[in-house]
């Protein structure tokens, strides 16, 4: 079976014929090529595949495409805008928050919606925020560092 | 990639209770989905699943007069509700340590109920503040007190083509002390190796006490009885308490934590608890 689906990401709208068992992961990444959002556990626990759906974070490889009909994704494609990195992405490469990368779109978007909910947030809230998302190089510190320092530079807005 | 099925989503319950009636024995239902998809990840075969969460009347989550949380409703929806997180300390505390921020975006709170896992994060909480627990199906409707929900591991007493709507969990007691420990392997997301909730209401002398993990269904143990005497005789009585609990409790050996460790936490923090209570000036 399959069904329609309707969806806007990264403010482009969609229409898709989706197989009922595919994943939002899976379309973003193999029917759209949005393939910066990251496959890992496929069990909910390393937040590689973190993705903003209706502006809150949540683990793309535990929702069906077409569970979220109607909705709008935002994906670590949608970050970087007019050529320009967006603050968060800027301050991750500056403290180097960044090693092998593979976590690091699913940090963005979890740190994003962090900011959009807290826009001056305490190492606690940062640690609790992340908590769903893995990293094996960094030991976290530049992270943390990155989003403290995205938050003074008003990175609750994309833009420099 | 997953195995196949057929994705049905009504945007009504009697439709929703229809189709459940008459392919119970194919369907399994979605919430949530954060344990549902890792179980089909791992090859479980379903024929149909029967998401709930567009169905109104699941989404309801109302805090007059006590609290119904509807199936649909995720966990972070109760973390975000001022009244919920001032009126029901304990709820926030349990919905706290379930999985991490985007898992509780998505994870819903019936949903920790019907996975029925010995370990749930909620159930305890749920269990010491008194919950019932509302089904539904084609046929009717009945209310099943949380505690006689639960038959073993990943079992309830859910009959074939019946759902859970909702929950209802009775006005918090205005005269009480409450209490939540969860012990797990690390200090971010992780299930409970032991956990522990009470809630002493002092005006109408109930202590009730909620254990996770450390038996095939989360208990609820009543205690009330020793309330008067832990004021007179806190020794005594704290030991006649601990002997009540162990003689219940009945953990295992897992990759959470071996069977004796199990039991000492439960000892280590149910001192907690009767340290606690006993300094509560109303006792």
């Amino acid at each position: 079976m399959s069904g329609d689906l309707k969806l806007m990401v990264n403010g482009e709208k969609y229409l898709l014929q989706v197989p009922d068992h595919r994943t939002l992961l899976e379309v973003l990444r193999e029917d759209l090529a949005l393939t910066g959002t990251k496959s890992g556990c496929n069990e909910g626990e390393c937040g590689s595949c973190t993705v903003l759906i209706d502006g809150r974070p949540m683990n793309s490889c535990l929702i069906l495409a077409r569970e979220v009909e109607g909705s709008s994704i935002e994906t670590i494609e949608g970050e970087a805008r007019d050529q320009q990195l967006s603050i968060l992405q800027q301050t991750f490469i500056e403290t180097g928050a960044v090693q092998c990368g593979f976590c690091t779109p699913g940090m963005i978007m979890a740190a994003r919606a962090l900011l959009d909910r807290n826009d001056s947030p305490s190492v606690e809230d940062i640690k609790e925020a992340l908590a769903g998302n893995l990293c094996r190089c960094t030991g976290y510190y530049g992270i943390i560092e990155a989003i403290q320092l995205a938050a003074r530079r008003g990175g609750k807005n994309h833009g420099q | 990639m997953l195995t196949r099925f057929s994705y049905i989503a009504p945007d009504n319950l009697e439709e929703a209770l229809d189709f459940l009636q008459e392919n119970h024995d194919s369907t399994r239902i979605l919430a949530g989905g954060t344990d549902l998809l890792v179980e089909l990840y791992r090859g479980e075969q379903v024929e149909n699943l029967l998401d709930i969460k567009k169905i109104p009347e699941l989404q309801e989550l109302d805090e007059n007069d006590g609290l119904y949380i509807g199936a649909a409703v995720p966990v972070n929806a109760l973390l975000e509700n001022e009244t919920i997180c001032s009126v029901y300390p304990l709820l926030v505390e349990g919905a706290e340590t379930l999985g991490s921020y985007p898992i509780r975006n998505r994870a819903t709170v019936v949903g920790n109920i019907c996975n029925a896992s010995p370990a749930g994060d909620l159930i305890p909480p749920l269990l010491v503040l008194g919950t019932t627990v509302h089904c539904r199906s084609s046929e009717g409707s009945r209310e099943i007190p949380l505690q006689h929900f639960f038959q073993g591991p990943g079992s309830t007493v859910l009959q074939a083509g019946e759902l859970v709507a909702g929950i209802k969990i009775k006005p918090h007691p205005i005269s009480s002390s409450s209490g939540y420990w969860k012990k797990s392997r690390i200090k971010g997301p992780d299930l409970a190796a032991v956990s522990l909730a009470y809630l002493v209401d002092f005006r109408q002398k109930i202590f009730d006490l909620a254990l996770g993990a450390v038996a095939p269904t989360p208990l609820l143990l009543h205690l009330g009885e020793f309330l008067p005497g832990l004021h007179d005789d806190f020794d005594r009585n704290r030991g006649l308490i601990l002997e009540t609990v162990e003689e219940r409790i009945k953990p295992i050996s897992d990759l959470r934590g071996r069977k004796e460790f199990r039991e000492r936490i439960v000892g280590a923090y149910l001192e907690r608890a009767l340290e606690r209570i006993q300094g509560g000036e109303q006792l």
